[in-house]
């Protein structure tokens, strides 16, 4: 009975209690609002002042009429003569050509500035527009506009204006009276071609779409390895021992110095060899024969139940071996490739472009195959270095594993504290490096020898939740910054232009396809996975069979959206130095070119609407 | 041999699926395993292949204790155990050759497999395992392009490319009309019989446990509540199985 009092009392409370937190929800928006409006300044008063009204007006029509194209354009002038000011002799105020075109000017003098003066005449172009100038005595360059007319449907002018403050003289002054209209051209609409902006525009906008598609796809290319790192479900049974994670570190930075320097050690006798082209090339082929021979006359075995541990390090051997003789081939080729692009790129004409892509392809090789190697040979150390340390630790008995796991934890851990002392002392230029690198490194060998030798050796460590929490964490610190802002670090980096542009949306698709592809991987049906797992396949294996084929479909769907996207940044990148269509775009509008700037504004308009068509289209036909 | 002794397991939110299970399968016994939905038996078969972690208890397989073992022993273990699933599992875009060359993956080298370079008697095998099934001439086609049956024959070829010693099957005809149910059915007593694979089947329906099985586990609420000959399930072992307001359909 008590529980039923306080229920009905609970009940009866209520609606008081509603109608007080409405109004209390109701005063806080009230507040909210008030705030916001003064905060961002909205106000009536200045979308009212005339002055920003009329600048306003002249910027909208200007960008009502973009400048597509150039005009033939005919002009024929007639001079008259007005005395400024009224003495002296009268000139007459009637003045007649023998085309006849026929002016009065009333009156035909100016006594002081500020008088107004008819001008009326007949036998003009039809409805042409033209401009009226005062070209003083004598001197012909400093003229002055002093009206703009347009004459009627029978070619009649009718215009009166207010002389402005014009310099006095005894001499009678003449005014030009000049038509200009539009003739010839295309289909008699005057057209003779297209504007400067339009050809600006082009350009520009190629530049725009193809900054998109580099940044979409060297973007790609690294958003799909983070994509599956950061998906959970790929992620959270990973556990593995102590030893095992810490020989992974090892592994990783054995595999990266090993990668680093012999890539380097190569790069250079590639360099050597091919001074001379000719004993260059014939290397080379000796190489690609002896490759030859090593996959003919000692093929791959793939498989079979047992092989003995020799006949794999044999195999291993040998790929290891064709993969070195493989990456000095294409090192001496990227040498030779330097020169031969530099020598063609003169004889190319307007296909140099393509020469300079094989300098750059080949300088790219030289520059960038060491620390790719490095990051090979890292991964590579970090899986083998886990997998021995697993299979140590698994395959020994405690103690065995306790001494194994606590030499490798303390030497793996010392590694690791030692790498981010390193990376802040870099950054931050500490006085004392050695308190940020060597003395933590220490203490994490000490007690990491203690852990190790303490705990568990087969205790399972999450390492795969761990690397995903990071990495999700990362990409939405990188997701939240946007483009515009990166683009301003890029630019003082490689300098304002497209490339600052590329980077900058490079960065931010990493992010933002990784979080997308991530979960994706995370949203695929879990039978096939379950299905490959159990036939025994290892983790890569099962990735490879059970995952990918599910998600390349959505994956590029997701990369074709990417790409509008990055389209519509890289309209905008310009405006912070990034290149493209953006960069002329503000330009002009600082200039107050509208006319001009309108035209980019259609080409980014009609881009952006077409792109996003065509991609929505493929998408639907992948899916 | 297979022998399961005290085998427990609690999910991580209580969630108590198994009770301190313990029966044994001699080698090229075809065992069935019944129980309602929710009673266990696909915790049970999955625990078996370490698809899901056992919380106690031990697996004796071919005498090693396999409740425990790791990483390259792990996937040696599994190579052996063939399962074939309720829903299939196949890879929908992947072709029907892919799906069943998948069996061998635990045979394969790691980058040669990433490459799709399988030995040359590997292909031979997929072809003969399709050939099998009888759906050899559906090896280039996709595999959602399959009916059902057509689909369970594939992972049936898929666990045969494994050359198991161990078939766990987790309600293979649970999705398959009556008719396929027993041409899926037949393909696994043939596989049992011929190749002396022990085939440990968890079933719905008793008139299929009592054609195909020749030994019968039963499993209530995560404990064996029954084990013996599929003939001895009778009305009585019957209600105590399914619960008192059960009613034979089959």
């Amino acid at each position: 009975m008590a529980t039923n009092k306080e229920n009905n009392n609970d009940k009866k409370s209520r609606p008081l209690l509603r109608a007080l937190l409405i109004f209390a929800a109701f005063i806080g928006a009230f507040i909210l609002y008030a705030y916001a409006i003064d905060v961002t300044q909205i106000n009536f008063t200045e979308p009212q002042d005339p002055k920003r009204q009329e600048v306003t007006t002249r910027v909208i029509r200007a960008l009502a009429r973009p400048d597509f194209f150039v005009f033939n354009e005919e002009k024929r002038a007639m001079n008259v003569m007005i005395r400024i000011p009224c003495e002296g002799e009268v000139t007459g105020s009637q003045f007649a050509l023998s085309d006849g075109r026929t002016v009065t000017i009333s009156p035909n003098c100016a006594d002081t500035t500020q008088d107004t003066i008819v001008i009326t005449g007949s036998g003009f172009q039809p409805n042409t527009s033209g401009i009226i100038r005062w070209y003083p005595p004598g001197d012909t360059s400093a003229t002055r506009a002093l009206t703009s007319f347009r004459t009627d449907g029978e070619g009649n002018l009718n215009e009166d204006f207010t002389m402005p403050d014009i310099r006095p003289s005894e001499e009678p002054q003449r005014l030009e009276i000049e038509e200009k209209w539009k003739s010839g051209g295309f289909l008699g609409t005057g057209i003779i071609g297209f504007s400067e902006a339009v050809k600006i525009t082009v350009e520009k906008i190629i530049e725009t779409v193809l900054l998109a598609l580099m940044a979409t796809t060297v973007g790609t290319l690294l958003a799909i390895p983070v994509g599956f790192l950061a998906a959970r479900n790929l992620m959270e049974n990973i556990g593995l021992p102590l030893a095992a994670i810490l020989s992974g570190v090892i592994g990783l930075l054995i595999g990266f110095v090993l990668g680093d320097n012999i890539t380097k050690w190569l790069l250079d006798l590639a360099s050597t060899l091919t001074n001379n082209t000719l004993t260059g090339l014939g290397i080379a082929v000796v190489l690609l024969i002896i490759i030859g021979a090593v996959l003919k006359f000692a093929p791959a075995k793939l498989s079979g139940e047992e092989r003995s541990r020799l006949a794999t390090s044999i195999e291993w051997l040998r790929v290891m071996f064709i993969i070195i003789l493989a990456f000095f081939i294409i090192a001496m080729l990227a040498y030779m490739g330097i020169v031969l692009g530099k020598s063609l790129e003169g004889s190319l004409g307007w296909a140099a472009f393509l020469a300079r892509f094989i300098s750059f392809l080949s300088e790219g090789i030289t520059v960038l195959s060491p620390i790719v190697m490095g990051l090979l040979l890292g991964l590579i150390g970090a899986s083998l270095g886990s997998t021995y340390g697993q299979e140590a630790i698994l395959r020994t008995n405690v103690t065995t594993g306790r001494i194994i796991t606590g030499i490798v934890s303390a030497i793996g851990g010392a590694i690791f504290v030692y790498g981010i002392g390193a990376a802040l002392n870099w950054l931050y230029q500490f006085d004392n490096p050695e308190r940020w690198t060597t003395y933590p490194s220490l203490v994490a060998a000490v007690i990491l020898l203690v852990v190790g030798l303490a705990a568990n050796p087969k205790r399972q460590y999450p390492i795969g939740m761990v690397i995903y929490t990071a990495l999700r964490s990362l990409l939405n610190i990188i997701r939240s910054i946007e483009p515009l802002i990166y683009v301003i670090v890029f630019a003082v980096w490689v300098g304002i232009g497209p490339f600052a542009g590329v980077l900058a949306l490079t960065i931010h698709t990493i992010a933002a396809l990784g979080k997308l592809y991530s979960e994706q991987v995370e949203s695929i049906s879990e039978g096939p996975i379950e299905a490959i797992t159990a036939t025994g396949a290892s983790r890569v294996q099962t990735v490879v069979y059970a995952v990918v084929p599910q998600v390349v479909p959505p994956f590029i769907a997701f990369t074709l959206y990417r790409w509008d996207i990055n389209v519509r940044f890289s309209t905008v990148i310009g405006f912070a130095g990034g290149g493209g269509i953006g960069f002329v775009l503000v330009q002009n509008i600082n200039l107050l070119k509208y006319r001009q700037a309108s035209v980019m504004m259609i080409s980014i308009a009609v881009v952006v609407i077409s792109l996003d068509y065509l991609s929505s289209k493929i998408r639907k036909r992948i899916i | 041999m297979l022998r399961v002794k005290n085998l427990t397991k609690v999910y991580e939110d209580g969630t108590v699926a198994l009770r301190n299970v313990s029966f044994e399968v001699p080698d090229g016994q075809f065992l069935a395993v019944v129980g309602l939905s929710g009673s266990g038996k696909s915790t049970l078969l999955r625990c078996i292949n370490r698809l899901i972690e056992p919380t106690e208890g031990e697996i004796w397989w071919n005498d090693i204790e396999i409740s425990h073992v790791e990483g390259e022993e792990l996937r040696r273990v599994r190579r052996k155990i063939g399962m074939i699933f309720q829903h299939f599992n196949l890879v929908d875009r992947s072709s029907v050759m892919r799906n069943v060359l998948s069996g061998r993956l635990g045979y394969v080298g790691t980058l040669a497999s990433v490459l799709g370079r399988f030995p040359h008697d590997d292909m031979e095998k997929a072809y003969a395992s399709l050939d099998r099934v009888g759906i050899r001439d559906k090896a280039d086609n996709r595999a959602d392009e399959l009916s059902g049956g057509q689909q369970q024959r594939v992972g049936i070829a898929r666990a045969l490319m494994q050359d198991p010693e161990l078939i766990l099957a987790d309600e293979p005809v649970a999705s398959l009309d009556p008719v396929l149910a027993h041409s899926i059915m037949g393909h696994l007593q043939q596989i049992n019989r011929e190749d002396g694979i022990t085939v440990m089947c968890s079933l719905h329906f008793l008139d299929l446990v009592q054609q195909y099985g020749d030994w019968v586990i039963a499993l209530n609420e995560g404990e064996l509540v029954f084990e013996g000959l599929p003939s001895d399930i009778d009305d009585a072992r019957f209600k105590e199985i399914y619960g008192k307001d059960a009613v034979r359909i089959g």
